[in-house]
């Protein structure tokens, strides 16, 4: 176990290079400089060159992404030119909001994904089994910002449940923070609930056909034995790589669902930076957002590792 | 190479493309859905083509009397802005814009936008997988370890970078999203790539050439289609999902374009005024989502296998004791008193797809006594699994027996309620299976799988069974027992595991143990080690052993009695000298033609010519006779078939001789 976390760890420290290259590559492609986009249209080629050389952006490319990857390193994402603040304060200030709903979100997902996936598993082709494959393919079909803006209109607007705008922090009142985040979280975690359970289900469907199953029902074990001590374990390895690849899906639909619940999180700060071009931004956003990726698959991999040992122990 | 790929091949893909999709769409034709989802894309590529001529409205054509109209469907009477509501089917915004008009609209950049952006990520994503594969190596593993980094990340996150690059607008963003998607394009085509080459590698070795990059692209394209198929449908689906999501955020799409997204993003800020105005282009954009994915599915499926069956639903037998079972059968009165385990006029039946049901087993009757080894005998096809499956009560729904009796001692097992038939399992009968590997669970140490039967039916607790465990695999001789209870069954070899099969069976101590081919998989010299072990297990615990197999060889080793089966019947028993030196059924002996030994060298090793029929497919009369050197037309009548003392008058014969065949007495088996 010990070596798998340790490969794991040192496999995932060129990714992590990987994604500081991509970011960093992202502001070398645009087309100009940095310096033509801060100044106005009617600057003199001489006070660009003089604001590259202050910025430090005539420098060879690679000095320049040491540089920059340093200051990464020590916090220091560079100053937001729409925002005009620095870039790590800016995220500091938001990601907590997209982590709520994130979290949130994938809690909903796996729980009633694993539930229904497991129920419809184990009788492929019985009623519930048919509804469940209906309901997860509706599931997977829905926009969650639409489904977020359904929930807002009957949960929040009709029945008064929820807050519909806006995001109270943990610290200010637990309870206003489930509260707030309740809605963006069913958004984000029915569609994955969908796609888990669907995954659940066939793999659940395909381990009960395998022949170790038959040889624990000649030893005389009951269903439940078999399915809680033989069955599971080996359905879930499949299932948890479709969950770490869903993370990233609900990361990035949080953006979304952010703007429809009003919340001052990651996602409208980087849409706005991408239609005002704010590179500086949009460079940190994807550092950070890309980096927690990376960590997340990680973990995901350790624990995939934990339930598969043909992959622990070889 | 070179001469094969000139005669056979030339023009056998062909056929089998033609054949294959033939097939294909025979099973894709009963997916009503996806038909369904078919026609619905059909329909909104017919509306984004003829769009203008659709739509009442233009875009942005203000109607300043008719402003946060409901649908006219509803009672718009308190609604003072509105003054037409008539004219406007799905309502009006808060400039009085047609919401079906801006609908329609939005159908052709949906619909532009997804093949913009499936069609980009097929061209960046096929040809880096398909290179990957090709040149393989470092090139191959450098490649798809950044494909994999891409894959990983939020696609909004990289579509965020690339706008943010590019600049708004839709073609950008489409550019971002075929990026972003290319990746599972990379990754499929790799596959397939990697996978043909490995066969191609085997087969090439086999006939001394090496395969061709030309041969390799004959085998891919059609390999690469089904999937890649299914993954375009579902892409468009992903590709549609995506561009909405940009969309409502105003990044991609102009704002002043009325996408599905941009419609729902204006509607948000109208959503306690006007809720409807959100309700259109979110169905819309789930409804096409939803036939994307359903098409997907059902192509998949028409392409795919089919899982609905599994090992642990059973349907009880509930017809026992029918007219079958009042037949007498040819065991006799004292074998069936003291009989371990005998089966009486078993008849075992699947629905099938069209409904009438097909008979699997038909009057199978055997029995073994305690110590005693019967071996069961038949091709494959035969019924021989099927028939102890049938003792355990563990036949696969949705087959099920039909009738018959089991009895399992003094036990009668049939019509036995399931929680009962479980503790009977493992403690008084059990099994050992023909993939010693594939019958361990892969994902648990072998002592933990070892101990649990025991708790449940000795009563052990976790240490006692541990310790019994450890000593029954030191029993069937496995090296280092203590620590490979620690292992999993990956890291055993298949006679080893096997071992540990035979372990298993025998750890509640059971008074019959069935082998179901338990060396089939195992290379010949480990083959002798578990049949010796049986042997010497069987003579310490007087075990009964039902050994199934398909190799005569074998049997003549273990067996003391035996069964010969064919297609789903037993057609000659007896003592195993008298059945293999005697044989008195035209398949018996042509089994026994088929082994090595009777061949005269030079000549071609004997076959039994055909097959053995499937079950929907059983010929009448004597079901032998197609494939029969010895038949007349009698054996295609409805003769009796039921298994006749073999009453030849030499001394070889015992009194346990039985044969189905009708001619037996007139056939010279010599």
């Amino acid at each position: 176990m010990i070596r798998l976390i340790t490969s794991r760890v040192l496999t995932t420290i060129p990714l992590l290079f990987v994604v500081t290259i991509l970011a960093f590559t992202m502001v070398q492609l645009m087309p100009g400089s940095i310096a033509e986009i801060i100044l106005d249209a009617g600057a003199t080629p001489e006070a660009i060159a003089a604001l590259e050389a202050e910025m430090g952006i005539d420098r060879p490319i690679l000095v320049q992404y040491f540089d920059w990857l340093a200051s990464a390193l020590q916090g220091d994402l560079g100053t937001s030119l729409f925002f005009n603040a620095p870039v790590t304060e800016l995220i500091g200030g938001s990601w907590r909001v997209t982590a709520s709903i994130v979290l949130g979100g994938m809690i909903v997902g796996v729980t009633l994904g694993l539930i229904l996936g497991i129920v419809a598993g184990l009788r492929p082709g019985s009623l519930l089994d048919r509804l469940s494959t209906i309901g997860a393919s509706v599931g997977v079909s829905l926009p969650a910002f639409w489904l977020g803006m359904l929930l807002a209109l009957i949960l929040g607007v009709r029945l008064d449940l929820f807050p519909v705008i806006g995001y109270t922090t943990f610290a200010e009142s637990p309870l206003g923070w489930l509260h707030s985040i309740t809605l963006a979280s069913l958004a984000l975690g029915i569609p994955s609930a969908a796609l888990i359970a669907r995954q659940m289900r066939s793999s659940m469907a395909n381990v009960l056909q395998s022949s170790y199953i038959r040889a624990q029902r000649a030893m005389g074990l009951t269903r439940w034995q078999i399915v809680a001590n033989h069955a599971l374990k080996n359905a879930m390895i499949p299932v948890v790589t479709v969950i770490g690849f869903r993370l990233a899906v609900v990361v990035g639909s949080a953006f979304i669902v952010e703007t429809v619940f009003v919340l001052p999180g990651l996602g409208r700060q980087m849409a706005t930076a991408v239609t005002q071009q704010d590179l500086i931004y949009v460079q940190g956003g994807v550092v950070v957002i890309g980096g927690f990726i990376i960590f997340a698959n990680m973990l995901i991999d350790i624990i995939y590792g934990f339930l598969n040992p043909k992959v622990r122990v070889s | 190479m070179a001469a094969l790929s000139s005669d056979k091949p030339q023009d056998q893909p062909k056929e089998k493309t033609l054949s294959s999709f033939g097939r294909f769409w025979q099973r894709f034709r009963k997916q009503r859905l996806a038909i369904v989802a078919l026609l619905f894309l059909l329909l909104l590529s017919f509306v984004s083509i003829f769009r203008d001529q659709l739509m009442p409205f233009t875009k942005d054509q203000a109607d300043f009397f008719s402003t946060f109209c409901q649908p006219s469907f509803a009672d718009n009477s308190d609604v003072f802005t509105c003054q037409n509501p008539e004219e406007h089917i799905l309502g009006t915004d808060e400039l009085g814009r047609d919401a079906y008009s801006r609908l329609i609209y939005g159908t052709r950049i949906s619909m532009q936008a997804s093949l913009l952006g499936v069609a980009i990520a097929m061209i960046v994503g096929l040809p880096i997988g398909l290179l990957a594969g090709f040149i393989g190596g470092r090139f191959d593993r450098a490649v798809m370890w950044i494909v994999d980094i891409i894959f990983s990340l939020p696609g909004i996150l990289i579509a965020f970078g690339v706008i943010a690059v590019l600049g708004n607008g839709l073609l950008n963003a489409m550019i971002a999203v075929g990026i972003v998607l290319s990746t599972r394009f990379s990754r499929l085509a790799r596959g397939i790539v990697l996978a043909e080459r490995e066969e191609l590698y085997v087969d090439g070795a086999r006939v001394g050439g090496l395969p061709t990059r030309t041969i390799i692209f004959k085998h891919i394209l059609p390999n690469i289609a089904p999937p890649l198929i299914v993954q375009t449908s579902l892409l468009f689906g992903a590709v549609i999902l995506i561009e909405a999501g940009l969309s409502f955020l105003g990044v991609g799409v102009p704002v002043s374009e009325p996408s599905w997204g941009r419609m729902l993003a204006d509607s948000r800020s109208l959503l306690s005024t006007n809720p409807f105005l959100s309700i259109p282009p979110g169905v819309a954009i789930a409804l096409t989502v939803l036939a994307w994915n359903v098409l997907g599915d059902g192509l998949r499926d028409a392409l795919g296998r089919d899982i609905t069956n599994n090992q642990l639903t059973t349907v009880n037998s509930s017809k026992q004791e029918t007219t079958a079972s009042k037949k007498p059968s040819h065991i006799d009165s004292r074998t069936a008193r003291n009989a371990a385990l005998i089966l009486e006029n078993i008849e075992v039946r699947f629905p099938s797809p069209r409904g009438e049901d097909v008979v699997i087993l038909n009057n199978v009757s055997y029995a073994v006594m305690p110590g005693e080894t019967l071996g069961i005998v038949g091709e494959s096809g035969s019924g021989k699994s099927m028939s102890v499956m049938a003792s355990m009560g563990i036949i696969p729904s949705p087959g099920q027996v039909s009738a018959g009796t089991v009895r399992l001692g003094q036990k009668s097992l049939t019509g036995m309620p399931e929680s009962e038939l479980e503790t009977l399992r493992g403690k008084e009968i059990a099994m050992i299976f023909q993939e010693p590997i594939a019958s361990l669970n892969p994902a648990l140490t072998v002592g933990q799988q070892l101990i649990q039967p025991m708790q449940k039916h000795l009563g052990l607790n976790k240490t006692e069974a541990w310790d019994r465990a450890t000593d029954l695999l030191r029993q069937v001789r496995i090296p280092e027992p203590e620590r490979r209870m620690d292992e999993y069954p990956h890291q055993f070899s298949g006679g080893m595991a096997q071992r540990v099969g035979i372990a298993r069976a025998l750890s509640c101590n059971p008074s019959v143990l069935i082998a179901d081919e338990p060396t089939t998989a195992l290379d010949v010299t480990v083959q002798g080690q578990i049949i010796d072990l049986l042997k010497d297990l069987q003579k310490d615990l007087g075990l009964a052993i039902v050994f199934i197999t398909h190799d005569l060889g074998v049997i003549a080793e273990v067996a003391d009695r035996i069964a010969v089966m064919y297609a789903g019947e037993v057609i000659e028993t007896g003592d195993v000298h008298t059945v293999l030196t005697n044989p008195r059924h035209p398949y018996t002996k042509a089994l026994l033609e088929t082994l090595p030994h009777h061949g005269v060298s030079g000549q071609r090793l004997p076959v039994i010519e055909g097959l053995v029929p499937p079950p929907t497919n059983w010929p009448t009369g004597c079901r032998f006779h197609p494939r029969c050197h010895f038949a007349t037309e009698t054996c295609s009548n409805g003769a009796d078939l039921s298994l006749k003392p073999v009453q030849t008058g030499t001394k070889l014969d015992d009194r346990d001789h039985y044969s189905a065949c009708i001619r037996v007495e007139e056939i010279d088996f010599g």
